[in-house]
């Protein structure tokens, strides 16, 4: 699109001409006043860029976004077009009122800054933003009554439309709150699997529930759906909040007739009870009482299987039987950090400690990540693991160098997760599955096999699909439980019936 | 702004998304940055 | 894999001449030209791209563009094309023949089909087009009152929009009025401006073109001696636009256009089976301005035959 105006939408351009060099598009040059002793040496056949501006900087914007203009002509499938400023990418799509950010975090505040004033809903998925800016950016936001979605904040549903790294969930009457990306997605995907649908899924960032920012996003993301029509249950999740934050949240239950379960994984449930909500044990759980409450049931803790007793039964037996004497260690290789710290919380100690890079404990704190021993779960998705490389979600095979360094003769059970949906790899199942392939082969030399549990995040409207996801994964063995509380159920059961390590 | 799959993730559920071609001002170079804030006041 | 598309003229033009030298005239991301001493302008496009007069598909893929400078060599031998200093030959005997001469379609449309399309293309411009250029226009043209005027205040245009409205608005009234004298005199006094690789007012020239041709040679109508007056006009405008334009002209002016122009004024004015907008958002989101400077050319011809229908009983 060769517009003047997107050109001078740069910030430091007050006029500018493009256009071939003509007669005509010379007179009205010349009427623009912009005029330069340059243009008599201007023929038709020439391009020329005439402007009014205030810089040599800026003149080379302008002219380095106009090459990228000219020499993006066009594809059928319309305009390629990247406009380089807010302002111009609104001359393009007035109607836009949300904006996803993804640039690095030093930049980021002044930036979101901007789409507030424009009166644009942010998600901010950048980290690396300081405290303050986020502070300063949700409270203009709460004032402007706009969702400030971040910063860290991965996962949204919006209108049914999957952001960033989300699933594509039926539509219903469940609105979400999350402050946790994959554990949003779980919730969502299994509120989709347990037949019902969500009105909207809302982030709010990894850090909105401290003190400092005080929940200011969650509390706009609550008062959002205790208005909303279309919402009938509401669900918060997060991981355990400062206690005046949790308190202030809480405290908000009392003002609406919907129903509210909250989970803060592993959180203080008497408070939440306490406030007329509904607490919960797992993500799962989460995910089948807000389903229960919409269909107007009475909710149930659930623990357990939703998986026939029979088949579970003959899993556990088969995999003690085949299991070796020395085989008695854990692996549990996760790309989503919430979905690896339920699995901890829920193992507890009754299998013994669990070193990780996210320990429940101190003394638990992995050292050394390349000699691993004992009991280990690990999340992929963590600094430590994504210097340099994209996230494990995105780009397989940071796990896929674990399994190979980290899987050997001593271990039993390897647990994962495999989550899909927008964001995620293209086949995530498949690439898993050849690396248990792999792992598989190398540990048949020794005559050991393992026993690999996973538990797939997503939907089967999600692209990957979820059926497709599973049959690869059970093609190669594997044994899939429907949720991430169902595949650690089965790990302790597996785990318990071996000898002590 | 930012990263262009999530512009293309929405691109290909049909929904209307501009992706930008953000770059930082004055090439990210900080001192240059921090002089132009001062200007803009 | 689709077949790569060749144009006729470009196939008779390489049979004539045995063996030719040319040189780059210009290059782009998706296609180049190259012309010869005559000034003719053969096109190359990617398959992607929409076929025209003078052109041809190719894997541009083989072609390394960004290595190619203008001015620099090519040679035309038979049916093979080759670039010297690249050592690269491309060969058009497998390409299929794409005729872009004028098609007529059997089925015609009534007046009131002609004013419902009228009504949705200008619907689909204001929606899909690009108003930034002389297309804003559309909004303000009334058509309805003795001699077409625009309704537009002052602070109501874009600086092109504003430049131009004058001649447009002239050209218009002289086309209504049959006056091609005046309108031929006044045709280098209106071509080359506005913004893009294309100036809009020689798209805007050539939808009113290519729509005139079409639409009255299905009523026997057909003005040959005028339009090869005109295509005199436009041989002496290079002065006035450019070369590319100029060639795009001389091409229009017999009735020859690219493939997805010809659909959508075909969709116009005849009963195709084609559907109406799925033509029109093609031609729009074809290349910066020149889709939609092209179909407010189309669309002011439709307003017109309309008028003459209205005031004159034709």
């Amino acid at each position: 699109m060769l517009i003047s105006k997107e050109i001078k939408n740069i910030d430091g351009v007050t006029e500018v001409l493009v256009g071939m060099g003509t007669e005509l598009n010379i007179e009205l040059t010349e009427n623009l006043g912009l005029m330069g002793p340059e243009m008599k040496d201007v023929s038709p056949n020439d391009f020329f860029i005439a402007a009014d501006l205030d810089s040599d900087e800026t003149m080379a914007l302008v002219i380095e976004q106009v090459t990228q203009l000219l020499s993006q002509k066009k594809a059928e499938s319309g305009s390629d077009y990247q406009p380089v400023s807010i302002a111009g990418a609104l001359d393009i799509m007035p109607s836009a009122n949300l904006a996803v950010v993804s640039i690095p975090g030093q930049y980021a505040e002044e930036e979101v800054s901007k789409l507030l004033d424009n009166d644009l809903h942010v998600m901010l998925f950048s980290d690396n933003v300081s405290v303050e800016a986020e502070l300063f950016l949700k409270k203009k936001a709460v004032e402007k009554g706009l969702l400030m979605m971040g910063p860290d904040c991965g996962t949204a549903i919006i209108n049914g439309i999957p952001l960033a790294f989300a699933n594509k969930v039926k539509r219903g009457p469940i609105g979400i709150v999350g402050a946790s990306g994959t554990g949003t997605q779980e919730v969502s995907a299994l509120i989709d699997t347990f037949g019902s649908g969500v009105s909207q899924v809302i982030g709010t960032g990894g850090r909105d529930l401290k003190s400092e920012i005080g929940g200011l996003m969650m509390i706009q993301g609550m008062q959002a759906l205790m208005a909303d029509p279309e919402t009938k249950v509401i669900v918060l999740i997060s991981k355990p909040p400062a206690p005046e934050v949790a308190q202030k949240i809480l405290n908000m239950v009392g003002e609406t007739q919907k129903p509210v379960v909250v989970d803060f994984i592993g959180g203080d449930a008497q408070m939440i009870t306490n406030a007329g909500a509904h607490p919960c044990s797992t993500l799962e759980d989460a995910a089948l009482k807000a389903v229960a409450l919409a269909r107007g049931e009475r909710p149930v803790d659930s623990d357990g299987f939703t998986v026939d007793e029979s088949r579970v039964n003959a899993w556990i037996e088969d995999a003690v039987g085949k299991l070796k004497a020395d085989q008695v260690n854990l692996r549990g290789l996760y790309t989503g950090g919430t979905l690896a710290d339920e699995a901890m919380k829920l193992l507890g100690s009754s299998i013994g400690g669990i070193y990780s890079n996210i320990p429940l404990s101190p003394e638990y704190e992995l050292k050394d990540l390349n000699n691993l021993s004992g009991h280990v779960c690990l999340d992929l998705g963590e600094d430590q693991f994504t210097v340099g490389r994209p996230h494990p979600m995105i780009d397989p095979s940071t796990r896929s160098d674990r399994f190979e360094t980290d899987i050997d003769g001593t271990v039993a059970v390897c647990l994962i997760d495999v989550v899909i949906g927008y964001g995620s790899h293209e086949d995530p199942a498949g690439e898993v599955a050849q690396s248990i392939k792999a792992v598989k082969d190398k540990l048949a030399k020794e005559d050991k096999s393992i026993v690999v549990i996973a538990s797939i995040t997503g939907t089967e409207d999600d692209p990957q699909g979820l059926e497709a996801s599973q049959k690869s994964l059970e093609d190669e063995g594997v044994i899939v439980l429907p949720s991430n509380a169902q595949a650690v159920r089965l790990t302790k059961e597996i785990m318990n019936r071996l000898p002590k390590s | 702004m930012g990263l262009e799959s999530f512009q293309k993730d929405l691109i290909s559920q049909e929904v209307d998304a501009v992706q930008m071609n953000w770059r930082p001002v004055a090439g990210g170079n900080p001192k240059m940055i921090a002089l132009l804030n001062r200007l803009k006041g | 894999m689709t077949q790569l598309l060749l144009s006729k003229d470009l196939q008779k033009y390489m049979k004539k001449h045995e063996h030719v030298f040319l040189k780059v005239h210009s290059v782009f991301k998706d296609a180049m030209n190259i012309i010869d001493d005559k000034g003719n302008l053969v096109t190359l496009v990617s398959p992607n791209k929409d076929i025209a007069p003078m052109s041809a598909q190719v894997s541009l893929g083989s072609i390394p563009n960004q290595h190619l400078e203008s001015g620099e060599l090519v040679e035309i031998d038979g049916d093979t094309l080759l670039f010297p200093r690249l050592n690269i030959k491309l060969n058009f005997k497998d390409h299929e023949i794409w005729n872009p001469d004028y098609q007529k379609r059997k089925t015609d449309l009534s007046m009131n089909q002609l004013e419902s399309r009228v009504m949705a293309l200008k619907d689909l411009i204001e929606t899909h087009g690009q108003l930034e250029g002389i297309v804003e226009l559309i909004k303000y043209l009334d058509f309805s009152v003795p001699g077409i005027v625009s309704t537009s205040v002052k602070q109501d245009l874009n600086q092109y929009a504003d430049f131009i409205e004058e001649r447009v608005l002239k050209v218009l009234n002289l086309v209504y009025e049959g006056n091609y004298e005046l309108l031929k005199e006044f045709i280098p006094r209106f071509v080359g401006f506005g913004p893009g690789l294309t100036p809009s007012t020689d798209d805007f020239l050539l939808g009113l073109i290519i729509s005139h041709i079409y639409e009255r040679r299905k009523r026997g109508e057909l003005m040959k001696d005028i339009y090869s007056q005109i295509s005199k006009v436009v041989e002496s405008t290079e002065e006035k636009t450019t070369k590319v334009s100029v060639e795009m002209l001389k091409h229009g002016v017999r009735g020859k256009v690219s493939e997805s122009y010809r659909l959508a004024v075909q969709a116009m004015f005849y009963d195709v089976k084609a559907s109406f907008s799925k033509t029109c958002i093609r031609v729009l989101q074809n290349g910066s301005t020149s889709g939609s400077d092209y179909l407010f050319g189309v669309y002011c011809y439709a307003q017109l035959r309309l008028k003459w229908y209205r005031e004159g009983g034709i």
